[in-house]
């Protein structure tokens, strides 16, 4: 554990008061695990995602939905015990290379992603000189075979993130477009009340929703990858974006008639921007999303200076 | 897909993500919707900004197919009472239900045919012969002999009004049925028997039948034929015709009483089993001739029937099939046959005929018409007897006497008739109602139908 939260007191009277229950579920026993040491990692887990305040009895609800047995098992692979690693390969080794393999849709890259993510799990990490196994991560939240997947899905985008970035810049200078003046802003932002009126629009949705959009629309998700994402139908999620699409529409339009701006105006301003966007959202989309990545949100200024230039050499290629 | 505005896309992107991104558990717990509500609102909330942990949560997720099997592995409290296993054993007892029903009526239609088979040809006495009828019934060499001559001459009579004047399947229907007078209480426990057993649609008005039983009137071309055939064909078609028969019209119980009541006001037709099969069968040879006087007389007729059981008119409905065709249960819904409104063109035109004038040769001109092509019904609305029936076309029929007869209205206002086709039709009472037409059009009259107005 890395860091050592401080676990309050309802954490640990729940704990005690389930603890017999869960051991029993858990099958600990199996693996080694005194009782002990299975109430120090529920203490850690509880800690680490409910706040301090919380109460007893919700600290037991929460105990409940956590996926002991697995937690078990993965906590004992990570103490290297032997026929906990033997159960957790029969379990997951197969269906972590197809996974690998639907994620990076190559043989050879699926490999390569799942063989580092089984080095990350036996622990080739060092820390105070004792090897450190990702498993020791595991919380048990979710079940551990949809932890492994996520963690693979994360690999991959780390990856394919870096990647990206090199094979761009070698692009920028094959096609001779690196001193390429900057692109113009994508959007003219003349009209400043028109980008303020959608941010209020924006805020006015709910996450789900905006969500749901940026799935849709930025990442180009089809709608079913989106409705599985949320845990709802296909045409839930259709009906949705077409609702969203419309009452965004009214609602800007409707800011800016409070900012000021006639109907004629307000909607024109939007509908001249549908146009213009078009084309270079669609490819921005498509190329940049991925690339663009974590380091975008420490510096977001950085994302659209890198877009400009391969945005433009993508319109010269097409033409 | 209606594409949202492009500032809408850019300010969404450029929103930066808050906070830490949520470690692998968190994004496993939500994508399986595991997490509290605080905290799964927390991660979409982050995934609404941040597109990394977007597609992390979307490379993670299970293909289609496998989605459903780990969920349900995944999630067991979600498996409650109509969960997997208690669905298979629902289709199991469903499947065992329907091979019993099956050879329930399979045991009953045979029993059923050599009744028929029996009476055909004690009737014919001078062609049966043994051979042919392996098991005689007793009941209808004993009621052919205890009526008299006159009395049959009576019977044929009504009979022959009765039936030639609606070439309505609800009269055919009944006198088939009373052909055959130890049927309907096998017919009315097997239809019992069966409801019961399969219990699926037999409830409920209007519910419109999963299979659509054959029109009585095909049987009776049979019974037609039966009378031309030779012995040994009328045996071989016989079944055939009692099969058809109790596929098509399995009566409730309810429908037997009613039967019983009307049967005083028609004649005392009590078990004269081949006498009126005989009569029947002559009558229905040249159902569709008869002519406009009689024709008029037996709408009277039929109207006088209809008044006098109550009951039936209780028991009927009217529905549209899914191919646009008009259905009538007679039996509250538990049977459905088709009604044509075309063959009844011969009655509207012998009113038309009566009424003279411009009128009644434009009614004879649509009458030819619609005899041709039969009308997709869209809608059907009934108050009583007023029966109305809309559909493609605007056409429009109308039934005073529960479908018996039929007459094509032609709403028109100021010279204007009705655009499109006719998707509803309601009738508060039977002085006023409204048809509303696919185009959005609204009619509406106020005396039963003389005229209209277009609102």
């Amino acid at each position: 554990m890395s860091v050592t939260l401080p676990i309050s007191g309802a954490v640990q009277s729940a704990v005690a008061e389930l603890l017999a229950e869960l051991y029993a579920k858990s099958g600990c026993e199996k693996f080694g695990l005194g009782s002990e040491s299975l109430a120090a990692i529920l203490c850690a887990v509880a800690a680490k995602y409910l706040p301090a305040e919380t109460s007893e009895p919700e600290v037991c609800v929460f105990l409940r939905t956590l996926r002991v047995d697995e937690l078990a098992l993965a906590r004992a692979c990570a103490a290297g015990d032997n026929s906990a690693w033997e159960i957790f390969l029969t379990r997951y080794r197969e269906k972590l290379y197809q996974t690998a393999l639907r994620i990076a849709r190559e043989e050879s890259a699926a490999r390569d992603l799942a063989d580092s993510l089984y080095a990350e799990l036996y622990g080739t990490n060092l820390r105070d000189g004792a090897r450190v196994s990702k498993l020791e991560s595991f919380t048990g939240r979710g079940s551990l075979e949809g932890w492994l997947r996520t963690v693979l899905a994360q690999e991959f985008v780390n990856r394919y993130r870096r990647s990206k970035r090199l094979v761009s810049l070698d692009e920028e200078v094959e096609d001779g477009v690196q001193f390429a003046a900057p692109e113009p802003e994508l959007v003219s932002t003349a009209d400043s009340r028109l980008e303020s009126s959608t941010d209020a629009a924006l805020a006015g949705l709910s996450s789900e929703d905006r969500f749901v959009l940026a799935a849709y629309y930025l990442d180009g998700r089809t709608l079913a990858e989106v409705a599985r994402m949320v845990g709802v139908h296909e045409s839930t999620i259709s009906r949705k974006l077409e609702k969203l699409a419309k009452s965004l529409r009214k609602k800007i339009v409707a800011n800016m008639m409070q900012q000021g701006v006639d109907r004629p105006t307000a909607e024109e301003a939007l509908e001249v921007d549908v146009r213009d966007l078009q084309v270079n959202i669609r490819r921005s989309l498509g190329q940049e999303t991925r690339a663009a990545a974590f380091s975008e949100k420490e510096n977001p200024l950085n994302f659209k200076q890198e877009i400009a230039p391969r945005a433009k050499s993508l319109e010269e290629t097409e033409i | 897909m209606q594409d949202v505005p492009k500032i809408v896309l850019k300010r969404l992107q450029e929103t930066a993500a808050a906070g830490t991104h949520p470690d692998a558990d968190l994004l496993t717990a939500f994508a399986e919707q595991s997490l509290a509500d605080t905290e799964s609102a927390r991660v979409m909330e982050h995934l609404a900004r941040c597109s990394d942990c977007r597609e992390v949560v979307a490379l993670a997720a299970l293909p289609a197919t496998e989605a459903t099997a780990v969920n349900a592995s995944v999630a067991p409290t979600r498996s409650g009472w109509f969960g997997w296993p208690v669905l298979r054993w629902v289709a199991v007892a469903a499947g065992i239900v329907a091979i019993a029903s099956v050879g329930i009526v399979q045991y009953r239609q045979r029993q059923k045919s050599e009744i028929l088979v029996s009476s055909l040809t004690s009737s014919n006495e001078t062609r049966a012969t043994a051979e042919q009828a392996p098991s005689p019934s007793p009941a209808a060499p004993e009621a052919k002999g205890a009526i008299s001559p006159t009395e049959k001459q009576r019977l044929a009579e009504i009979q022959k009004k009765a039936l030639s004047s609606s070439t309505d399947h609800l009269f055919a229907d009944r006198s088939a049925r009373s052909a055959n007078p130890a049927v309907p209480e096998a017919r009315a426990m097997h239809g019992a028997a069966a409801g019961g057993a399969l219990g699926f649609t037999n409830n409920g008005a209007g519910v419109l039948p999963k299979a659509r039983p054959s029109p009585p009137r095909d049987a009776f071309t049979i019974n037609g034929n039966l009378e031309n055939a030779t012995p040994a064909e009328a045996a071989k078609l016989a079944p055939n015709l009692s099969a058809r028969q109790a596929v098509g019209v399995p009566p409730s119980s309810q429908r037997v009483e009613v039967e019983s009541q009307d049967e005083p006001a028609t004649a005392t037709v009590d078990s004269q089993a081949s006498d009126q099969l005989i009569e029947n069968k002559k009558q229905q040879a040249s159902p569709y001739q008869s002519s406009p006087a009689v024709g008029v007389a037996a709408a009277k007729d039929a109207a006088t029937v209809q008044e006098e059981s109550g009951m039936l008119l209780a028991s009927l409905r009217w529905s549209i099939g899914a191919d646009g065709a008009l259905l009538r249960s007679l039996d509250a819904g538990n049977t459905w046959v088709e009604v044509s409104v075309n063959s009844e063109a011969v009655s509207s035109r012998a009113k038309a005929g009566s009424a003279g004038g411009k009128f009644a040769y434009e009614q004879k001109k649509k009458a030819k018409a619609q005899r041709s092509a039969s009308p997709v019904f869209r809608a059907v609305s009934a108050q009583g007897a007023e029966v109305w029936a809309g559909g493609s076309g605007a056409v429009l029929y109308h039934s005073s006497d529960s479908g018996a007869h039929w007459a094509r209205v032609l709403p028109s206002s100021s010279g204007a008739t009705p655009a499109g086709d006719i998707t509803s039709i309601e009738f508060s009472d039977a002085q006023h109602g409204r048809i509303v037409t696919s185009v959005g059009e609204i009619w509406t009259t106020a005396d039963n139908g003389q005229t209209w107005l277009r609102q």
